[in-house]
């Protein structure tokens, strides 16, 4: 169900994020991996990031030193709060299933029968773009689903509609159209298999899936 | 049980199949199914040949609707068929072996230990359940049950026809057969009686492949029908869907009888397949595949195991394959909304027929190929429309509901209508038909569960959806008034059924 990766252009990290990543790696933790430097902080898929390099550690280094004293596993076991909205995440030591599971990104709900963006939603997608930006390398495939109590056809079409407009918001917001890409999967994949209206709730939505990063 | 035999021909064309459809990433037909075909799997819809008619009694089968003289006005013709009879093979002209010394000798080809006699009696069983059962679907006449055969032929000796004792249990038509295993075929001969007018007004030999009993009933169901009044049956139709059966997060494109029976899958690429839709020659789908990311348009050509990619790059739902058999309409999101498109089978050729910022999607095609009804939400909600097949001369078809989706025009040359799912409110989806003649809407399903995606069978007098009136999705059939309500799939979730013609011989 993934994409073609090769459809996805291969982009350099931009000047501007790290910025951005200056600002968001602000409020330092004992967890912090990522040096607030100037330099690139955004690896590509298949370069070892140079933020690590810069401080002297591989970023594949398993060691306790490259993250501050802890070990992968205490790493993990870290709530994302703690660590991963303030600070830099060092994506490329992570997998993409990793990445998604952490839900940098979170889902935007929708109204019946509508792919309209409500100012919740829009706040939503608001700090989905500002984590965008912090992670220029990451690329995205923008899902849209519909609860079950439309039809088959029709919400094949609605859920390309509400991926398209979470598609075009997160454009006008500046994230580069080129690293976004849309799919409808209708009502074929719920994310809550539930028959009520809590469920049908949960799965009228657009997920944004990292794909690359 | 022996393994089907399928004639030369067939060979041929499963030979091919086997040979391509591995790799071409879909299963073909035949080449799935074989392996597991008992006498009733519908060895191929080539198994079946026709030799010939019994000349001496073929008179009056063109007669049309005889049997109107025959019948008291107003009563429902009542139709005998009792089971067949197993005769002793003729001997055949290549070679001297009679059944009985086949069966001494087949021992290493009988994989399943039935002896020839046993095989004949199962296919003769198979046969009788499956002619009676199709002609019963009908709905056209009133089966007379088995029970009161036996008073009939009580008063007559075996094998002699006596019409006066089919007379005193009702009966207005009788129908006969006999059924023999020749060599690698199963031999049927049916003849159809006009019990009152004491004639013999239809006979005809068939000939099947030995496995094929299903295939040989389906096929002397759709001519008894056919010349009893002049009825076009459907027993030798298909019905494709998509199913969740095979595994979790995917859907495959199945297929099976009208029945039910022999679903098997079209495809096997463990990625969401869905909206099949039937070429009018009964031998190839198009469909959604999200096998390479994005929704994508495939066609599978099912007898030759071969299957393309006609539309990719953007995502593409909903194809309808033209009653020509040329065209290919669906609904894309190239020009940046969803928007209707034809394009050519051969994929030469690209058309936009709509262009407006609502969603258009899920066209049907009017029998002639003249119109398409789709759905457009262009009044903020889905409704249906009808548009000629260059884009031009949009009608609104659905006034009443809040969400109308997945029209379906009857193919039927007797009645001008659309079915679709309709919502009144926010009550689940119901099937209703809009009759283009009165200008009325009638509805098929009432409230037991959502009903959804109906499609028409070729004779546009029963139709397919889907309801998860038991649970998960189902695909069901009725008659289109709504009766004979039948549930033919039960394994995982199964949605978006199209009924398709019975697959033409290959030119």
């Amino acid at each position: 169900m993934r994409p073609d990766s090769r459809l996805l252009p291969t982009r350099r990290a931009l000047p501007a994020a790290s910025l951005l990543a200056l600002l968001a790696g602000f409020a330092c933790s004992s967890v912090d991996r990522t040096p607030a430097t100037g330099s690139d902080p955004a690896p590509g898929p298949m370069a070892p990031p140079e933020a690590s390099e810069a401080e002297g550690v591989p970023e594949s280094d398993p060691s306790p030193s490259s993250s501050g004293g802890l070990t992968e596993d205490e790493i993990l076991a870290i709530p994302p709060e703690v660590g991963s909205e303030t600070d830099l995440l060092d994506i490329g030591a992570k997998s993409l299933e990793e990445l998604n599971t952490e839900g940098h990104l979170k889902d935007v709900q929708f109204d019946y029968d509508s792919a309209d963006l409500s100012p919740p939603m829009r706040a939503t997608l608001e700090e989905n773009a500002a984590w965008l930006s912090r992670y220029p390398s990451v690329r995205i495939l923008v899902e849209g689903h519909c609860d079950e109590r439309g039809t088959v056809e029709y919400n094949l079409a609605l859920g390309e509609e509400r991926a398209r407009a979470v598609r075009d918001y997160l454009r006008d917001l500046g994230v580069d159209s080129g690293r976004m890409r849309i799919i409808s999967y209708g009502k074929e994949f719920p994310l809550d298999p539930g028959h009520n209206e809590a469920a049908w709730r949960r799965n009228r939505r657009a997920h944004l899936e990292i794909v690359a990063k | 049980m022996k393994p089907p035999r399928l004639p030369r021909l067939a060979f041929a064309a499963l030979g091919a199949a086997l040979a391509t459809g591995v790799a071409a990433g879909f299963v073909p037909v035949a080449g799935t199914h074989a392996p597991f075909a008992g006498p009733g799997s519908g060895a191929g819809e080539v198994g079946v040949a026709n030799p010939g008619t019994l000349a001496a009694e073929t008179a009056g089968q063109d007669t049309g609707d005889w049997y109107l003289d025959i019948t008291r006005p107003g009563a429902p013709v009542r139709m005998a068929i009792p089971d067949f009879r197993l005769t002793a093979p003729e001997a055949s002209e290549s070679g001297p072996p009679t059944g009985e010394t086949e069966a001494a000798s087949a021992g290493p080809l009988s994989d399943t230990g039935f002896t020839l006699d046993e095989e004949a009696a199962e296919s003769a069983s198979v046969a009788s359940a499956v002619l009676w059962s199709d002609i019963e679907y009908a709905g056209v006449y009133r089966m007379l049950p088995k029970r009161f055969y036996r008073i009939a032929e009580a008063g007559s000796p075996e094998g002699v026809l006596d019409y006066y004792q089919w007379e005193s249990i009702g009966a207005d038509i009788l129908v006969r057969g006999t059924l023999r295993i020749d060599g690698e075929f199963l031999v049927a001969e049916v003849r159809m009686h006009a019990v009152r007018a004491q004639e013999n007004v239809f006979g005809r030999r068939y000939t099947a492949a030995r496995g094929a009993a299903r295939t040989l009933a389906h096929r002397i169901a759709d001519d008894i029908l056919q010349h009893a009044g002049n009825y076009q049956g459907v027993a030798r139709t298909r019905i494709a869907f998509s199913t969740s059966r095979s595994g979790p997060r995917s859907k495959e494109i199945y297929l099976m009888d009208y029945d039910g029976y022999g679903q098997r899958p079209v495809t096997a690429n463990g990625s969401l397949n869905i909206t099949p839709s039937w070429s009018p020659d009964g031998r190839a789908l198009s469909y959604i595949s999200y096998r390479e990311g994005a929704p994508a348009l495939y066609l599978a050509f099912l007898y030759q195991g071969r299957g393309e990619k006609l539309v990719g790059d953007f995502q593409s739902f909903t194809p309808a394959w033209s009653p020509d058999g040329r065209w290919i309409a669906f609904t894309s999101n190239r020009d940046g909304q969803s928007e209707i498109y034809l394009a050519a089978v051969d994929g030469t050729e690209l058309r936009r027929l709509t262009d407006n910022r609502a969603i258009d999607v899920a066209p049907a095609w009017s029998p002639n190929g003249r119109t398409i009804a789709f759905t457009s939400d262009r009044t903020g909600a889905p409704q249906i429309y009808t548009m000629d097949r260059d884009g031009l001369n949009l009608r609104r078809v659905s006034f009443e509901g809040s969400w109308n989706d997945s029209p379906t025009w009857s193919p039927s040359r007797q009645h001008s209508e659309i079915a679709y799912a309709s919502r009144i409110e926010r009550r689940p989806f119901d099937i209703v038909v809009h009759d283009f003649e009165t200008r009325q809407t009638r509805q098929l399903t009432t409230g037991r569960g959502s009903n959804e995606s109906p499609s028409w069978a070729p004779n546009g007098l029963h139709i397919a959806f889907a309801s998860n009136r038991a649970g998960d999705d189902q695909v069901f059939t009725m008659h289109r008034d709504g009766s004979n309500l039948k549930q033919l799939t039960r394994e995982g979730s199964n949605t978006t059924p199209r009924w398709g013609n019975p697959p033409a011989n290959p030119r």
